[in-house]
């Protein structure tokens, strides 16, 4: 019992010695988190700008539908049964010709002649990716006539789609560099101004945790300040992307702000800690 | 409690320590003599384990700190008090905290960390100084708190490196019989130093070092 609360000691005077740290570092401080902040929100307007797109990407492709028209003498509903074999369809359903020539016949004016149209089935895909490969296995079927599909509409989904996510990934990556750097740079300068100190502290056998972890907590800290900071220009571009989607007449997932925040705040505090702990292993010998 | 057995420590191509015999009893006190670069300084580096010897071994309590993982060199380290020249005391906290981080660190409770600054200040006779900063405090005063910050975890033993190097007599001597009385209480404490009427005021075990031998082993001896 008695260790555990020299454990609780120990962990409190380390974060008390983190306040006293970042106290220490004064203007420093100031100059560090609004850099964070920056490129958080620089990584978090272009992270929800690219859910968006997703977002509004999957909607698109969701209401593209395929038609297939089925070869007069064959079974619409065999054709059917072997398409869902295939994999990756959303729902399929048969138009019975009649049917079809019914639904025309109410739209149009068309004349009184023979029911010329095919037995029609109409799929969405699960995945727009996979559109291709679905289509050419259909084509090899002997019952279908012929296909029709929005493939430029299509094609363009899945570029647009792939863009944003590279375009995140590479930003992601950057500005997680850049973060980093900073963050080890800052942690390097406070441990250079106190390296006597931190001497003394060695010579006293003072615990080699107890020495780092305030600097590895105050690089954390730093990160959780620019994350919540950086959620402001996120709420303005949440407006933004709303009367978007809104525009679209398209129902926007309200978890993906929250995707988003939470991203940054690990994000934040991740990196802020794994660069003063690059610092602190490099410059921090014990 | 200490023992150099064959310790030879060599920085380049300069031997600082040369097959370094020694055993030092729990108990003693020391001066450690002999003219700058004689190896006074690179002997309690070894103690401490701020550095490793070249050959040979450095035992303490039995253990050969050359074995010792780094990660328990801090214990190693609290085991002993460590006395500097120049003071080496925190200059933006007082006097209390400049003795209390240490066994802050350890996790002791806010109780037994006053007791043990009190009785530490006590000793050193600076308990009316609390409050004072570094820059507040004369030399002798400052290496009193560093006596103070030294002994406060009650270590068997305590090493000065010239602490009173940048002291006027007067006050060295005020030093001397300050770690004299720590001595009394059974700490065990090698001290490092030039000061010729000091050593022989006093009267210890004497070891001279000259080129990183040791010439010269005396009890009650003086400064040669």
């Amino acid at each position: 019992m008695s260790h555990l609360n020299a454990d609780i000691r120990i962990i409190k005077r380390v974060i008390s010695e983190t306040f006293k740290g970042i106290q220490r570092t004064r203007w420093m401080n100031l100059i560090i988190i609004t850099t964070m902040a920056a490129i958080l929100s620089i990584f978090g307007c272009l992270f929800r700008t690219s859910l968006a797109i997703s977002g509004f990407v999957e909607h698109l492709g969701d209401s593209l539908e395929v038609s297939v028209y089925i070869k007069q003498g064959y079974s619409a509903e065999k054709t059917k049964t072997e398409i869902t074999k295939i994999g990756n369809i959303k729902e399929i359903k048969v138009i019975p010709r009649e049917q079809a020539w019914e639904n025309l016949k109410k739209e149009m004016d068309v004349p009184d002649i023979r029911n010329p149209l095919p037995d029609t089935l109409r799929l969405k895909v699960k995945n727009q990716e996979s559109i291709e490969y679905i289509i050419k296995r259909i084509k090899a079927m002997q019952s279908v006539e012929s296909i029709q599909y929005a493939r430029d509409i299509v094609e363009k989904i899945i570029k647009i789609g792939n863009m944003t996510n590279i375009a995140t990934f590479v930003v992601l990556l950057v500005l997680g560099g850049l973060t980093l750097s900073i963050i080890n740079n800052t942690i390097h300068l406070v441990i250079q101004s106190r390296s006597e100190e931190i001497e003394i502290m060695r010579m006293m056998g003072v615990g080699n945790w107890y020495i780092r972890a305030p600097y590895i907590l105050q690089g954390a800290f730093y990160g959780f300040c620019g994350a919540l900071i950086s959620i402001l220009p996120l709420r303005i571009l949440e407006n933004y992307i709303i009367s978007m989607t809104q525009f679209f007449n398209m129902e926007e997932p309200l978890v993906f702000t929250n995707i988003v925040v939470v991203v940054l705040m690990t994000m934040g505090i991740f990196v802020g800690s794994l660069g003063s702990f690059i610092s602190v292993r490099k410059y921090l010998r014990i | 409690m200490i023992k150099f057995r064959n310790t030879i420590k060599i920085y380049g191509t300069q031997r600082a320590l040369d097959s370094v015999n020694l055993h030092i009893k729990v108990g003693e006190f020391i001066f450690l003599t002999g003219t700058s670069g004689a190896g006074k300084s690179t002997m309690m580096r070894l103690i401490y384990r701020e550095e490793k010897p070249t050959r040979g071994h450095v035992l303490i309590g039995g253990v050969d700190v050359a074995k010792l993982p780094d990660n328990k060199v801090p214990y190693l380290r609290r085991r002993m008090g460590i006395v500097f020249q120049d003071f080496k005391l925190l200059p933006q906290q007082n006097v209390f905290d400049n003795v209390a981080f240490v066994i802050r660190a350890l996790g002791m409770s806010d109780r037994e960390i006053n007791k043990r600054v009190s009785g530490a200040l006590k000793i050193v006779g600076l308990f009316d100084r609390l409050d004072a900063f570094p820059s507040q405090l004369s030399g002798g005063e400052q290496q009193r708190v560093g006596i103070a910050r030294a002994i406060v975890n009650g270590p068997p033993l305590l090493i000065a490196d010239e602490p009173t190097g940048n002291l006027d007599p007067q006050t060295s001597m005020e030093i001397m019989e300050i770690l004299e009385q720590v001595n009394r209480r059974g700490t065990t404490i090698l001290l490092a130093t030039h000061d010729k009427e000091m050593v022989n005021h006093f009267k210890k075990r004497v070891i001279t070092l000259e080129d990183g031998k040791v010439i010269r082993d005396i009890n009650e001896g003086t400064y040669e």
